[in-house]
């Protein structure tokens, strides 16, 4: 017993301060309040945020999406547009920066803070443009991953793939710096790490077989090494062989300005 | 045969330690004298019926606690050649078992308690010692391996080579035990034994000790120590033969020719832990330390241990991330 309570009195002291340090948190801190924006673009050109023109929405869906984006855009301070449509002209990149910057979207400002994603269903083509924030917060692995998530559902559900797209924005763009801690420390992650932990403390506790060979091939050789009488390595022949390489190429997105002169980011996929 | 102090009649015993013949007794040093035994029957000392097994050469009589030593398994055929004496004595052993598992969580209790190790014995195990001369030809094809690049181009050039070797090795004292109820591994892992303090064979050595005579012949033995000499032959020629990517045996002879063999007895200590009702051995190379075993485990302690460690990690990080959630 005496072994034991030795052995884990470090984890014992580091659970007591654990203890106080978050009992002594919670009393001194108060829960955050939720912070809200306030829209401060006037000159946007249209309230409306679902644009559903290839109708893959039914009104109930159009609904409860647009009710949806008017809580998260106070909560993240960004303009959240979704449109549908069936054909567009040009490089569906230029068509949803000039959509954006057509209809003066940004929640703090014209061309401002925003994001809009376009799906056109007769192309099969996708774009998720960033503006703003949005555009600096957004690196390219993430908006590869936004695209990817909605695209998934655009076809089999389209108002889950909405409904993913503000979910996500709103994740990313509330994204802390402490986060990342957060992230690492999710409960399940905790009760992994301490599994491994665990285990590897008990196979090398465990290992209890004691005795390794020590005897080398010279231990019983008089004098220590062998007697080498002749030794003799005799070139042969030789011969040579080529092969190409092959090199890959790879390519990348990046900011851009668009045809009315401002800044977006943003990355495009199929569906 | 019994050894006894001249001084006051007591059990003398090789020691270790000083190297000499004691009397626990009275302090004596080299003060014993041989008395003969009773045979394998009755105690030479208090008359006691001994328990003999088949090959024990040496005993401790359970009634009086003094050593007796057979003569008959130690005489005349039986009698070994060379051996090596006890250089570690009870204490030294205790201690080096206690350095190897002291620091051991999940052992018993009791398993390094001063009472159960008391109980530990130095026995003189029966060995063959076999003299090889080998004569060795090889000859073989290896293969080395360039690899270059030139623009996008991968260029591998393979040269191969006639590999010719021979060689002679003496080989002196490769050991294996006679004894059927020593563990072959286990014996083969307590070597090496240094050899420079081998010595003829002295009984007076044996006196506080047990000892085993040889349980079979050497002939039976000899396919084991030539397995050894042969492993042992084949990677002194692979060490050889080096810098090749890959090398292929075309032909090779390894003659080995068995010169001698001697009958030896070298000391080892014994550790037998009883627990849950299975033994656990341990043994040490009575001359080096080297020890050879595996430990019991005491379950119990293993659930305890783990769980701790896996609660306390858990609940460490659940409160740390909770801290953290209310900071950032």
């Amino acid at each position: 017993m005496k072994r034991y309570v030795k052995h884990f009195l470090w984890l014992f002291i580091l659970l007591g301060i654990l203890l106080i340090a978050m009992i002594g948190v919670r009393l001194t801190h108060a829960p955050k309040e939720q912070v809200t924006y306030t829209r401060t673009n006037t000159e946007c050109l249209t309230e409306e945020r679902v644009f559903d023109e290839a109708d893959r929405l039914t009104d109930a869906e159009e609904m409860s999406l647009r009710e949806m984006i008017a809580r998260k855009e106070q909560q993240i301070g960004c303009d959240i547009i979704f449109m549908t449509c069936n054909g567009h002209e040009g490089y569906i990149r230029d068509f949803a920066d000039d959509f954006y910057d057509n209809n003066k979207f940004g929640y703090d400002a014209p061309w401002g803070d925003g994001a809009l994603f376009v799906a056109d269903f007769e192309t099969g083509d996708a774009w998720f443009c960033t503006t703003g924030r949005v555009e600096t917060r957004y690196s390219t692995s993430m908006i590869d991953s936004m695209v990817e998530l909605v695209c998934d559902d655009l076809r089999g559900d389209t108002c889950r793939a909405a409904m993913n797209y503000v979910d996500r924005l709103v994740r990313d763009m509330e994204h802390k710096s402490g986060d990342g801690i957060l992230e690492i420390l999710k409960p399940l992650h905790v009760v992994i790490f301490s599994l491994i932990v665990t285990v590897l403390f008990l196979l090398i506790q465990l290992a209890v077989n004691i005795g390794k060979k020590t005897t080398t091939a010279n231990t019983y050789v008089v004098g220590g090494h062998p007697n080498l009488r002749h030794k003799a390595d005799t070139f042969l022949s030789k011969h040579t062989t080529s092969r190409k390489i092959e090199s890959s190429s790879s390519g990348g997105g990046g900011h851009h300005i668009s045809g009315g002169g401002h800044s977006h980011g943003g990355g495009g996929g199929h569906f | 045969m019994i050894y006894k102090c001249k001084n006051c009649g007591g059990n003398a015993i090789y020691a270790p330690s000083r190297r000499a013949m004691f009397c626990p007794y009275c302090d004596g040093v080299d003060c014993e004298q041989a008395e003969p035994g009773n045979g394998s029957m009755e105690c030479a000392s208090c008359g006691a019926p001994m328990q003999l097994n088949q090959y024990d050469s040496a005993y401790h009589c359970e009634s009086c606690g003094n050593y007796i030593i057979i003569d008959e398994r130690i005489q005349g055929e039986n009698e070994p050649h060379l051996m090596i004496p006890f250089k570690l004595d009870r204490e030294r052993a205790k201690e080096i078992i206690r350095e190897e598992f002291g620091k051991k969580l999940f052992l018993p209790s009791d398993f390094l308690s001063e009472a159960r190790m008391n109980k530990m014995e130095g026995i003189y195990v029966p060995f063959f010692m076999y003299d090889y001369f080998c004569d060795y030809e090889y000859a073989g094809t290896g293969r080395k391996v360039r690899t270059w690049r030139s623009g996008n181009t991968e260029y591998t050039e393979t040269s191969i080579y006639h590999i010719e070797r021979s060689m002679d090795i003496t080989f002196e004292k490769i050991p294996a035990d006679a004894s059927i109820l020593m563990d072959d591994k286990v014996m083969d892992l307590l070597e090496p034994f240094q050899y420079q303090e081998l010595e003829s064979f002295q009984s007076r050595y044996m006196s506080g000790f047990l000892g085993e005579m040889k349980n079979m012949e050497s002939d039976a033995l000899e396919p084991r120590a030539r397995k050894k000499a042969r492993e042992d032959a084949e990677a002194l020629m692979n060490q050889t033969i080096s810098g090749y990517a890959s090398v292929t045996c075309d032909r090779q002879n390894l003659q080995l020719n068995n010169s001698a063999a001697n009958y030896a007895l070298l000391p080892v200590w014994d550790y037998t832990y009883k627990y849950h009702d299975k033994e656990y051995h341990f043994k040490l190379n009575g001359q080096t330390g080297k020890m050879v075993g595996e430990a019991p485990i005491s379950w119990g302690k293993v659930a305890a241990y783990g769980l701790t460690l896996f609660g306390g990690l858990t609940g460490a990080g659940i409160m740390l991330r909770q801290i953290l959630e209310v900071l950032l």
